[in-house]
Parts: structure tokens; sequence; C-alpha cells
């Protein structure tokens, strides 16, 4: 694909404006698998409440003698109305275990024999939801609390991003699109990247891929964070002026070695890359502080959300935001005829 | 070439990477250090420099995949059969980003000090070193716990101090739990 066919794909795809969610600007996040996972149950002791007056001191003795510290979000009592219009409650009393048995429990429960019903076991939800989605599923086997996470929610149903922002996005990974075609000439490896603050908009560096040239580690995550290095007066690779990479030079008092406050890695930045980073890469951001990535095409063995997740993942000390398939159908496209 | 099987030998070599460790600790830099050997002779070497260079990718190995490049360059090697005959000691674990770049190269022998229990790609944090990923380059054997103490009294030594390059916002006072 030459740069005016990348053009006109980009024209054709770019939606008018009433159609703000049409399928050219999907940008969709990549979250930890915890926010699409099943809602797992565990078999917990409940016992039918005959005697509605005796609920508070009931819940009193629960909360001291079988305390549900592993699962804070379960609601303690269940209310069902039947067809004929009784209402059938019910309590949990505690998780179930092998070395628990119902006779154990009911010689705990003697002050309440008058007042509760026969012994049975349910399924319970084991942790907290975190979706809404989840919230519903596990509201079925049994009450919980849910407090919902605002951006969980805006990110899960497309209105984290307003119209503008998408642009800005589009018009960021656009540039990383330019930098891929030029590394498709160089008949290098058609993948682009551009680093930006996002506070500013402002570009601090953009590059492609040169894994096929003489280095095999450097790919085009690599390279743009040694330009980022380079940005802020050091770095490590060489580079020459046909490679047409790009880094911005920072001002001394805007790196401000003596105060401290100048800029630190790729902290806060965003990066644009044409395809997903592979293991190596991702991990390379999070030593490097990366703020968000965004990519289009997915790979087979990428580390953000195809093979691993690593920006999220359990154990690293610093995570970061990952949202794909932006411009994804263009960056796919850069692939037909190569190699 | 195989990882040599005797212990002096093995631990030999792990002294030796203990120096550019202990280099990188004068230089205020994480206390990690490396030596890839070839053919029984020390290719290259490396060792953190992440602060000199503002860039946080430059860990130990890296560094020394880059010496073995441009020996390979200089001297019209195949860098593929180089790498592929090489043996890595390094004084730490190699983190996640490291163990994949050393398959990517295709270095099949790692000798290593201690565990990366924050970052470690070798069994701590993931498996990178034996998981299946056919495009990035061949799985690799570890050989572990060479010298492991003195890998980490080295890094606590390091971590008794703090990051003097982060900026304030960003400096934590590091316990010695490394």
């Amino acid at each position: 694909m030459t740069e005016s066919q990348c053009t006109a794909v980009i024209k054709k795809l770019k939606p008018d404006e009433s159609c703000m969610k049409c399928d050219s600007m999907k940008i969709e996040p990549v979250l930890h698998d915890k926010y699409t996972a099943l809602v797992e149950l565990v078999d917990a002791y409940v016992c039918q409440l005959t005697n509605k007056k005796r609920t508070s001191d009931l819940l009193r003795f629960l909360s001291t003698k079988y305390p549900l510290s592993e699962h804070p979000h379960v609601k303690r009592v269940k209310s069902t109305k039947s067809t004929d219009n009784t209402t059938t409650v019910q309590v949990v009393i505690c998780e179930h275990s092998a070395d628990l048995t119902c006779d154990v429990i009911k010689s705990t429960l003697t002050e309440f024999t008058d007042c509760i019903g026969c012994i049975g076991v349910v399924k319970i939800p084991s942790t907290a939801p975190l979706t809404r989605k989840q919230y519903e599923v596990a509201t079925q086997y049994w009450p919980v609390n849910f407090y919902e996470n605002k951006i969980i929610t805006q990110l899960l149903t497309d209105s984290y991003f307003n119209y503008d922002d998408k642009e800005i996005i589009q018009q960021h990974m656009k540039e990383a699109i330019d930098m891929a075609l030029i590394a498709k000439q160089k008949q290098m490896m058609p993948v682009g990247a551009v680093i930006v603050d996002p506070v500013t908009n402002r570009v601090i560096a953009k590059c492609y891929d040169k894994r096929s040239g003489t280095h095999p580690l450097q790919h085009a995550t690599m390279v743009c964070v040694d330009l980022v290095a380079k940005s802020q007066g050091a770095g490590m690779w060489n580079y020459t002026t046909d490679d047409k990479f790009y880094n911005c030079e920072m001002k001394e008092d805007e790196i401000n070695n003596d105060s401290k406050s100048g800029p630190y890695l790729c902290t806060g930045y965003h990066l644009y890359i044409t395809q997903e980073p592979c293991v190596m890469c991702a991990m390379a951001l999070v030593h490097s502080r990366i703020q968000r990535v965004y990519y289009g095409s997915k790979h087979i063995e990428g580390a953000l959300g195809s093979k691993y997740k690593i920006h999220v993942q359990d154990g690293l000390n610093h995570h970061y935001q990952v949202f794909n398939g932006v411009l994804s159908e263009i960056c796919d496209q850069l692939w037909t005829d190569y190699g | 070439m195989t990882v040599p099987q005797d212990k002096s030998s093995i631990d030999s070599w792990m002294l030796k990477s203990f120096e550019f460790a202990e280099e990188a600790l004068t230089n205020n830099e994480v206390p990690v250090g490396c030596i890839l050997v070839w053919k029984d002779k020390i290719l290259a070497t490396g060792r953190n420099e992440v602060n000199e260079t503002k860039n946080a990718t430059r860990h130990a190995e890296i560094v020394a995949i880059d010496k073995v490049l441009e020996y390979c360059e200089e001297h019209s090697e195949d860098k593929t059969k180089v790498f592929s005959e090489i043996t890595l000691y390094v004084t730490v674990e190699p983190c996640i980003m490291c163990a994949a770049a050393l398959r990517s190269v295709g270095v099949s022998k790692v000798v290593y000090g201690c565990k990366n229990e924050r970052f470690g790609g070798c069994g701590s944090v993931l498996n990178i070193h034996t998981d299946t990923l056919h495009q990035l380059g061949p799985s690799f054997q570890c050989v572990d716990d060479v010298m492991a103490d003195e890998a980490v009294q080295l890094l606590k030594t390091f971590y008794k101090g703090e990051n003097t390059n982060a900026p304030d916002g960003k400096r934590k006072i590091k316990d010695n739990n490394c």
C-alpha cells in the first residue's frame, strides 16, 4: 500500500459526524481478565429464618461467630417472594467446608432453634463483581454488594472517549502508519510507532521496526523508547538521517535535572503502534513507565492481549492502559505484499 | 557447547560477572552484571546502565547482546550461529524483557545467580524461557542458584539507598526485601 492509497483508505473510513460509533472509530480496551471472567461460586450453609423479629439478633451473632471475611461482598440475607405472595427469608451462615457439618453448626445455634428452619447448602459468588454484567449474574445466585467503577463501565460501554478524543487518537495512529510505510519502502517490517505527551499532544519520538536490519532487538517499541531517552539528552543506539526517525529535543530547562521535575523515562506518555508489541517490548514499556498504549493489529504472540497481558500482569510493579483496534483495517493492510 | 557441568568452572565464570555487577553499583546502577562466553572465552560483558542512558531497557543482558552484534559485524561472523553457541552468566535471573530478548537472538544456555521476584522471566513472574513462542525464538535452559547469596547481598546494598534518578514524586525509599 502506498502513502496515497493509505490516505484514500483513511478518507474512506473517516466517519461522518453523525456516526460516532461506527466500526472505523472503534477503540477497544484490553482489560485484565478479571473484568470478563465468569462469576465463580462457592458452597455456603444457609438457613431459613422463620421468625423475622429475630433477624438482627441472628445477624449480630453470626457476624461474630462466622464472619464472612473471605466474602465481604456477600449479603447475609436473601428475601424471596413466591407466587402466593409469601416471603421466604434465607440467611448465609458460613462457607461450606468438609470439617464443618450441619450438626456442628446446629449445635452452635441453639439459642436460635425457635426461629430458624433447616440448614441447607447453596452457591454464593466467591468474589466481588467488578462489572455490571458480573453483578447481574452474581445476584441470580445470591444478593451481593456492587460498587461500580465508573471508568471500567465507560471502557466497557465504549463511552470513555468522545469524538474529539477519537480523532486525536486516529491522527497519532496515522503518524505511526506513515512510519510503517517508510519501513515498507526500505524492505523493513511494516511496523511504525509514535510516542506522544498526551497533555500537550507533542510528538516526542517516532520510528519504525528495524529488526530485519542489522539489529534483531530493534523492534519499533525498543527504538522508540531509546528515542525518548535521546529527547532527554541521553539514549544508546546511533541512528542515521536516512532512518527518517524523529525525536524532539527537550530544552535544558525542560529536562531540569536539578529539580527532578523533568521527564522521567516514558512516564505520562502514550505509545501508538501499528502492531501489538511482543513480550520483550511490552516489558520494556513496563520498565519505561509508559502510561498508555494504542495499537492497531493483533499479533498471535503479542503480549498486550493476545498471548500475554503484560500491562496488567499480577506481580509487576507498574501497570498501563492498553487499547487496540485503532485503524486496525489499515494496520492489517500494511502486511499485504510484505516479505 | 553445553553448560559446564563442574561447579568450579561455573562459579569462576559467575565470579567474573560479579565484577560487572560491582561496576554497576559503583556507578549508582542496579547491580546486575553478566558475561557472554563463546568458545571458552568471554565474548562480551554487560552491566546495568539504565540511569546513565535514561533508557530503562539498558539491562546488562541487552548491553552485552549489543556488543556481540558489534563483534559479529566487525569479524563477519554469523550472528545466529554465534548466539546459539553462547552461554550467558548473569548475577540475577533475566527479567521478562531480557528473557524474550535472549530468545529472539537465540541464546540457548543461561546461568544465573539469584531469583528476580519483581520482574523475573525465567520462572519467577513468567516462564518466558520455556513458553511456546515459536516466532520469538528458541526456548533456552537455565541453571539457577549460582552464587545467589552474593547476588542478593549486592542488591541489598543498592536498595538500602534509593534511586536518586527518580523524580521526587516517584521516589520511594526501598526496603531490604529485594
